[in-house]
Parts: C-alpha cells; structure tokens; sequence
C-alpha cells in the first residue's frame, strides 16, 4: 500500500508543488490563525496564573477585598480566628513607570499624556514580620544572596523610604540595578522608588514578565494613598480545617472582604476572559472553513484532471474503498502539512501578537502585560487535529464522488462529467431554509440570552450562502455572458467555462465569499463597536472637560484625585456642574463587574442616559437619589 | 463441452439519449471460448466498445447476463468485480490510459502492484513483459516520450503482467498508423497464445480482425455476422443456462 501511495500521491503533489504549496498554505493560514490567537489569549491568562501563585506562595485560604480593598484593622481579628495559624497582609498596586526623575525641574507628566512612562509594574506590599511562615520572601529572593535580598537589603527594604526590590527580569530589560531610582505615578503625581535589590526567585521573572516589584507594605500604602486599606490576607490555615475557617470568616468579615482560596483569583479573570477568547476563536475558525474550501477545491480538481486515470485504475483493479482512500489521503496529506506549517506559522503569529492581545486583554480585563508565550501541548494538538480534520472532511466529498462513479461511466465520458450541472435549485433552496435556520437560531439565542446560539447562527449563514453559491454562480454567468458578446470570443468562452464547470467554480466562489465576509463582518464589527462607544459617550459623558489622573488606566483604584481639586474645579467661574467618578470591580457570583459611582444629581440634571422601558432618566435617578438605590445595566 | 471464458446472455445496454434511450446492445448473445482471438468488429456506434466494457465489468448491462468464467457478473459485489479484473482481467484501451506520472515500467507492474504484490516482485515481472514488447530499453521513460506504437505496446505489456485467462482489448489500434496497428496486433495474438490466454479484440479495422481466429460482426447492438478464420460459419449462440 505505501507503495501505491508514493506511486499514486505523493508523486503528483510533488509535480505540481506550486498547486500543494498554495493549498497547504491556505490550509496553514487558517490554523495559524486558530492556535496564534489561543496560545496569546492562554498565555495572557496563564501569566494571570503564574502572578497568583508567585505571589500566593504557601497560602492555602485568602481574605479579599470585594472592591477597593478593606480596612487593615480587620486584619488582627482574621489573624484571631480558630484554625488560623499564619496571617499575612498584601496591598497591590499596577503602576506606570519610568525613569524620569522628579523634582529636577521637570515632572515628567505632560498634561494628558503619560509620556515617559511606558510600563506597568505591579508593586507588592509585603509585611516582612508577617512573612516568615509563607517563606515567600525567600522564595522570591532565591538561593544567591549575593545577588539577591541579603540582610541588608531586607533591612533597607523596611526602614528606608520609598524602597523597592524589582525583579531580574525587569532590571535586565530596563538596564537598573540596585542603588538605582525608578519614577511611578501614584494618582497622576510622580513618585521616586529607589531600587535596594534584585530579587532573582525564578518565579517571579515570568509572572507578569517579570513586572513585578516589592516593597514594605506600609511603602506602598504610603506611596499610593492606600493609608489603612488591605487589598488582601493571606492565611495558612489548620489542614482540613479550610471549610470551617472560611465559614466563620464569612460570618464575621464586613461586606467588603471575603474568604476564597487564592485560585479563584485566577478563575474569576478565566471567566471573564472568556468571551473574548470565545470570540476570537470563532472567527479564526471563519480562517479554518476558507482552508476547508481550499482543500474541497484542489481535491475536486485533482479528480477532475484525473477522472480518466481513476477509471483506468478502476479497470485495473483499484477498488473503490482504495480510489476513496487515495483522495482522502491526498487531503490528509495536504492537511497534515498544513496543519504542521499552520502550528509553526501559529506560533511565530502569537510571537508577534502577544504584546497587542496583552494590551487588550490589559485595557479590557485589566489582566496586566504579557511577555511570555505559554506553549500549549493542547492547542497545538488541536491545531494540527483541525487541519488534518478538516481537509479530510474537506476531501471526503470529491473522493466520494471519484468512487461512486461507475469505471465504464468515468472512462466513457470523463471530462464531460465535469460538465454536469449541480442541482441548483436543490441547492439553492437547501441554502435558504440554512439562512431561515440562522435566523431562527438568532432569534432563539437572543430570547434565551445564549451567546453560543449567535456563533451556531453564524456556522448557519456560512453554510447557507455557500449552498447558495451554484445559483449564484449560474445567475452571474447569465449576466457575464451577456456581457461578454461585447467583447468577443475569448470574453464568452470564458464566461461559458464557468457554466461548464459550475461545480467546482461554485466551491471556488463560496470559498473567496467567506473570506470576503469576513473581511466584511470585521469591518462592520469594529464601526459598529466604535459606534456603540460613540452613542455611549454622547449619552453618558456630556463634560466639556474631564479631569483625571495620569496613569489611571493602569493603576485604577489605586489613583484619585485630590479632593481640594474637586472643589476648586466647582469654584471656577463658568463651569455649571462637575460630576465626579470613581470606579471599581467587585466579585458577583465568581465574576468581576465594575461598580461606578456619579453624581446622580448632575446625571439627572445633564446626563442623557436611556433606561429600559423609555422611563424618564430624570425620574429614575430622582428616585434613585431619594431612595438610596443603584442603577444597573 | 467446456465452459465460455465469456458469456453474453440476452444483453441490453440502454443509454439516456435526449428524452428517450439508445439501445447500444440489443439482446446480444455470444460465447467466447476458451484461448484463441476474437474480433469484435462493426461501424462505430455499433455498441462494440459497450460490449466490452461490460465484459470487463466496469459497467452493467440495463438487462440480460455477462459471465466470465462461468461466474455472473451482476451476482458480484463491486469489490469482487474489481478483484476478477485484477485477477483474471487483462484490458487494452485505445487511448492507452498509462498513467502519466508513473514511468512505462511503473505502470506496466501496476496491476500486480493492485493485486498486492511486492513491489521489486512486480517491477521484475514488469520487465519481462517489456522485454517480450520489445520496449525494454524505454522502461523508465515517461509515456508522454513516447510513440503511439510504444504506449500501445506498454498498455499492452500491463495488460499482460499479471497472466490473465481474458484480454480485452478495445480499439487498439485505433490511434496507430498501418504499421505501428499492424505490429501491435501481431505482438498481442502472439502473447495471448503463449500465455494461453483468451483474447477478445474490438476494432473498426478490417486488417486488424484479419489476425483473428474468429470474427464476430455486431450491427445496432446485435451479431450479424460471426466467421471462423477457417471461412467457417459459427453455430448461432445458444440460450444461456445456468451450470448444473
């Protein structure tokens, strides 16, 4: 059989490599494009993880804070209860850095920008006393201590203002080291961080790529007016004592704070991450089924050129099963390569992307900067399984065909089998009640609030203009032929081949309409995304002028502005009103949703927002206002 | 009395024509016996070429009966129709059907190759076949180099390279010039006889069937005519009934 296999196959797609070549690399595209996008989406969850569990360490139950974190005097009543045998605080703090230097003159912040400073670091604020039963600062220092937190830099980490220990990584790449300054913005305002030590623990070079910095924990609150507030506790509790420890915490913690184990962090950003990974993964497998017409398309024509060969080999002794086999395997070939091309091609993609995605998942979920890429075993198998599975599938119907087809049928007539017209109308028809399926499968997903009901309607509209395209096809080459008496005979042969191998240009024109649609869909997608954010901005944001820190979108909750700026702007002549804002995220039901506090007085007054039900926003938020009470989304 | 390499029993073959059908055999009797050469001969349309595709099994008659060997056709799987072409089956077509990206002496051991036979097996078969064909020194080349008279001689060394009991061989020389026809002819009774093969040989060529033992004339789908080389009239085809 291998024999036959390098006689039959292997030798024509090496006669015609340019032929293998594009459809290797179409099927390539569309698995690169599958496993670029999952293996940048995992890896900016899997530095989530690393981040955790670095900084986790050996704690095996946490306190949290809900929103924006919770009171420190909490923290020697959870340290107090029964089970308990350690208690560590943490305060965390993203922050924009770099290496201006403050107080030179120059600020280093321009006016609505954050020149300067370029990256985001993540600042632990540890409590060295607290610290020894979670072994974490060892850990993190690792075994060198000529290259990492001696005694002394300890020491200085505690009693000297400002001092911070970054890691190798971050030093190595921002050529610092210790003895170094570091500018960070803390609520727009520069603040000088001075580098006492490296930490070399090889856990926390990758997490966060290796942003990530440590300071006293009272450093922290201080530098980034987080005076008093605690954005976590972590316990090592009794074993087998998790549950009941977690219980009475429950029950005695103020609303702000709750007990979980240190791994929901990671699970929360899983789910919320989610959707977007959701969503870009479904459009990369439009990539996928453009790939699948490339293969259906090359395996049609390998059987069309060859039709009077198979009927030969048919007549010599070829079995059917072997004519199917020997096309199947001409599309697993062309998979297999493919998919193999497409992994590699992924995964210099995902190089490439993991930054952009980062940034993206970075201003969407806050899930701060990726520079590593966490290769997965399990993407690349799926990966390689949908390019090989899907040019197989791909094949499968041309090899069919090729089979069914009588030997004496294919040597008789073979060429002008190709000239059978496919059954349009059937086709056509079968594609309409598709699309009716689409829009019914909408309709249901919106009733029923199911967001995989829209990529299921969408698989639907694919397939349904794809059965469409034969009577497209035909009706084109109606209007071409006409068309085409104008200019003279090679414009009509030409439009009379299309008619005359209908079949396969039906595959060929449903294979560049689902690319188009693509390119299409995006482009829609994304205006009507700007679009919505525009509607949202008119009717939200009605400020002449807004106002906030620089370094906001980085460090959020941990930046405010100063209060006597607030109400200086009130005092200014000519300005009517001034709404302040002041968001932050809170766990509900194991996701994160953001909580945003306005003036409901000046929404009401001058904002346009549009309640469900048309209802008068003035009325809703006056009753809001006199009631106490939220509005949601 | 021994049993027909080849058996037509009442044979209809109809094809859609338009809004009706043509009738390329019309109730065809005939029995081919064991060795020897016949020709099928006859003007074009003459349902010929139907005849013999339906003897190689690689199509079906609309109605009536095709035995090879003694063994109905229609009784036969298509996986068991295709191991009795691999098997027992020799076929020469006018248009060669040599596949154009295997060279001469690929495709001549192909068939074995099909049968399952190793493959330094089947290329050493296939060189003996080509030496008998007199294309030896052309064995590796690529049958777009060569000479109709060569690709006719190649076909006809595949057709011969696994032994079979029946050759077919449809308009073989319809592509040829007098020459090259003349030779092919000769070099295929040869073989078949040393090989003690049976061979049925459709042509339009009068010269052609000159070679044959027998002559068999078909006119819209029907025997007109069937002449022993003797100048002997053949006794009309009996009835087929099936073997005790």
């Amino acid at each position: 059989m291998s024999v036959l296999i390098r006689w039959l196959l292997l030798r024509r797609l090496a006669r015609q490599p340019g032929r293998t070549l594009l459809v290797v690399l179409g099927v390539a595209l569309g698995v690169a494009m599958v496993v670029a996008i999952r293996l940048a989406s995992d890896s900016a969850l899997a530095s989530f993880g690393d981040t955790v569990d670095e900084v986790a360490g050996r704690s095996n139950l946490c306190v949290s804070a809900v929103a924006d974190g919770f009171d420190e005097r909490w923290f020697s009543r959870i340290r107090r209860t029964p089970g308990v045998e350690a208690a560590a605080p943490v305060v965390e703090v993203n922050t924009l850095v770099g290496t201006l230097t403050p107080g030179n003159g120059d600020a280093g912040v321009e006016l609505g920008t954050h020149r300067g400073f370029d990256e985001t670091l993540l600042v632990l604020g540890l409590d060295p006393f607290s610290e020894a039963p979670f072994g974490r600062l060892t850990d993190l220092v690792g075994a060198d201590t000529k290259a990492g937190l001696d005694v002394g830099a300890g020491l200085a980490l505690l009693s000297r203002r400002n001092a911070i220990a970054i890691t190798r990584a971050f030093a190595e790449r921002r050529g610092l080291a210790a003895g170094d300054t570091l500018t960070a913005l803390a609520s727009g305002a520069p603040v000088r961080l001075d580098i006492v030590a490296v930490l070399t623990g090889e856990g926390l070079q990758h997490a966060m790529g290796g942003n990530v910095a440590i300071a006293d924990i009272a450093t922290v609150q201080e530098c980034f007016g987080r005076i008093g507030r605690l954005d976590r506790v972590d316990l090592i509790v009794t074993p087998g004592a998790r549950e009941r420890v977690s219980a009475a915490l429950a029950a005695e913690l103020p609303a702000d704070a709750r007990p979980e184990r240190p791994q929901a962090r990671t699970r929360q950003v899983e789910n919320m991450v989610s959707a977007f990974g959701l969503n870009l993964t479904a459009l990369s497998f439009i990539a996928v089924f453009v790939g699948m017409f490339l293969v259906l398309n090359a395996v049609a024509l390998a059987v069309v050129r060859q039709r009077r060969d198979i009927g030969a080999l048919r007549a010599l002794g070829l079995t059917r099963a072997g004519v199917v086999g020997v096309f199947v395997l001409e599309g697993g070939v062309l998979g297999a390569l493919g998919a193999v091309a497409g992994c590699a091609l992924g995964v210099l993609v995902a190089n490439v992307a993991l930054h952009q995605v980062g940034r993206t998942l970075s201003a969407l979920y806050l899930v701060e900067q990726v520079s590593r890429l966490h290769l997965s075993a399990r993407t690349l198998a799926m990966g390689l399984a949908l390019g090989l599975g899907s040019a197989v599938i791909s094949a499968l119907g041309p090899a069919l065909e090729a089979a069914s087809t009588p030997a004496g049928v294919t040597l008789r007539e073979a060429a002008r089998i190709e000239e059978r017209h496919p059954p349009y109308a059937r086709l056509a028809l079968a594609g309409c009640v598709v699309l009716l399926a689409a829009g019914t499968t909408v309709a249901a997903s919106l009733w029923a609030r199911w967001p995989g009901g829209g990529f299921l309607a969408a698989f639907f509209i694919v397939a349904g203009f794809s059965l469409l395209a034969p009577a497209w096809t035909l009706g084109v080459e109606r209007l071409a032929s006409l068309a085409a008496r104008r200019f003279g005979v090679a414009a009509t042969l030409g439009a009379r081949a299309l008619r005359e191998n209908a079949a396969r240009a039906s595959v060929v024109v449903a294979a560049l309409m689902v690319s188009v649609g693509l390119l299409v869909s995006l482009t829609v997608m994304v205006r009507s995304f700007r679009k919505t954010v525009d509607t949202w901005v008119t009717q939200t944001l009605r400020g002449d002028l807004y106002v906030e820190p620089v370094g906001h979108h980085a460090s959020l909750r941990a930046t405010s502005l100063p209060a006597e700026l607030v109400a200086g702007a009130r005092r200014l002549p000519g300005v009517a009103a001034v709404d302040t804002y002041r968001a932050s995220s809170l766990t509900l039901s194991g996701r994160l949703a953001q909580v945003v506090g306005i003036e409901f007085e000046v929404q009401r007054r001058f904002g346009r927002l549009q309640f469900v039900g048309g209802e008068d926003a003035s009325s809703v938020l006056g009753r809001a206002l006199s009631a106490g009470g939220v509005v949601v989304t | 009395m021994s049993i027909p390499v080849l058996r037509f029993d009442g044979v209809v073959k109809a094809f859609p024509s338009g809004t009706g059908t043509v009738r390329a055999l019309d109730g065809l009797t005939l029995d081919v016996g064991p060795g020897g050469f016949t020709a099928i001969v006859g003007r074009s349309g003459s349902g010929k070429s139907t005849l013999l595709n339906l003897a190689a099994g690689i199509d079906t008659p609309t109605s009536g009966e095709v035995l090879v060997d003694g063994q109905p056709l229609s009784r036969l799987s298509d996986d068991a129709l295709t191991r009795l072409r691999r098997d027992r089956i020799g076929v020469v077509y006018q248009f060669f059907h040599l596949l154009p990206t295997l060279d001469v002496r690929e495709n001549v051991a192909l068939p074995l190759l099909l049968a399952g036979r190793p493959e330094r097996d089947a290329l050493a078969a296939a060189d003996v076949r080509l030496a008998e064909v007199e294309l030896a020194p052309r064995a590796r080349a690529r049958p777009h180099t060569l000479s109709g008279g060569e690709l006719q001689r190649a076909a006809v060394a595949r057709a011969l390279v696994h032994e079979p009991s029946l050759v077919l061989a449809d308009e073989p020389t319809g592509n040829l010039d007098t020459r090259s026809a003349a030779q092919v002819v000769e070099l295929m009774a040869a073989l078949v006889r040393r090989h003690g093969a049976t061979l049925v040989l459709v042509t339009h060529s009068r010269d052609a069937a000159a070679a044959a033992d027998r002559v068999v004339t078909l006119s819209d789908g029907r025997v007109v005519d069937d002449t022993r080389a003797r100048g002997e009239r053949a006794e009309a085809a009996q009835p087929f009934r099936a073997p005790s």
